[in-house]
């Protein structure tokens, strides 16, 4: 049974625009990584300086694909 | 069918003039090569703006791909850098500019003749050689030009206890 974890992770992968960014590059190390620790700090250092919380950048992802409903 | 040409010479014509054989022009022929572009190559850009004050600035001027991104203050007294780190915070560098009076003097070291340096330094290192070597004079330095031929039971060893150390500083 194919993985959707690995699946999305090739997609974004073959990307050129993450395969030729440097940061995108490092973050993507974050999530292979498996640090769930650090892949939460970094996703809170994100959302702090985008100057919103988790909960709000979660809700956003969610109505960007799609799943969530609507404020 | 056109007639045959009569030739009266029998194949050969005083003039050079072969009427079988097209008019042959030494014309250059134009020599077409297929257009290349030249390969386009994206001249380097910086991102950013002038801004009033850093506060102005959003994180989605940042670019995320590694580089920074410029925001010069408008009266001039400083400029910032803002990138992003590996760990999703925002870095910001802050360049001020040099007093009037710091500059002066690194254009001034930088307008020192550099054969003069070089020749300063020499005469330096010259005195420090001199410093050393006229500090202990011995009797076998007075007499090297004159020095009488030795004879030959007359070793090397007998001319350094000969020598008497005299100090000239």
């Amino acid at each position: 049974m194919p993985n959707f974890r690995d699946f999305a992770m090739g997609l974004i992968q073959n990307n050129p625009q993450i395969a030729n960014n440097p940061q995108a590059k490092s973050y993507l190390d974050v999530l292979q990584s498996g640090d769930s620790a650090r892949m939460k700090e970094l996703a809170m250092n994100i959302c702090n300086t985008y100057g919103m919380s988790t909960e709000q950048a979660g809700q956003q992802a969610m109505q960007f694909f799609g799943f969530g409903g609507r404020q | 069918m056109p007639a045959p040409y009569y030739n009266p010479y029998n194949g050969y014509n005083p003039n050079g003039y072969y009427p079988q054989m097209p008019p042959q022009y030494n014309s250059p022929q134009p020599n077409y090569q297929p257009y290349t572009p030249p390969a386009q190559t994206n001249p380097p850009s910086l991102s950013g703006r002038m801004v009033n004050s850093i506060s102005e600035v959003t994180p989605q001027e940042v670019p995320m791909n590694g580089e920074a991104s410029i925001f010069p203050q408008r009266d001039g007294s400083v400029i910032f850098a803002k990138m992003w780190n590996q760990d999703g915070t925002i870095k910001t560098v802050r360049y001020v500019p040099e007093p009037e009076g710091a500059l002066g003097n690194a254009t001034a070291d930088s307008k020192e003749d550099p054969i003069a340096l070089i020749l300063g330094r020499l005469d330096g290192i010259e005195k420090k050689i001199e410093g050393l070597t006229n500090r202990k004079k011995t009797k076998y330095d007075n007499y090297r030009g004159d020095r009488p031929r030795r004879n030959d039971n007359y070793s090397a060893r007998d001319e350094y206890e000969d020598s008497e150390v005299i100090d000239n500083a």
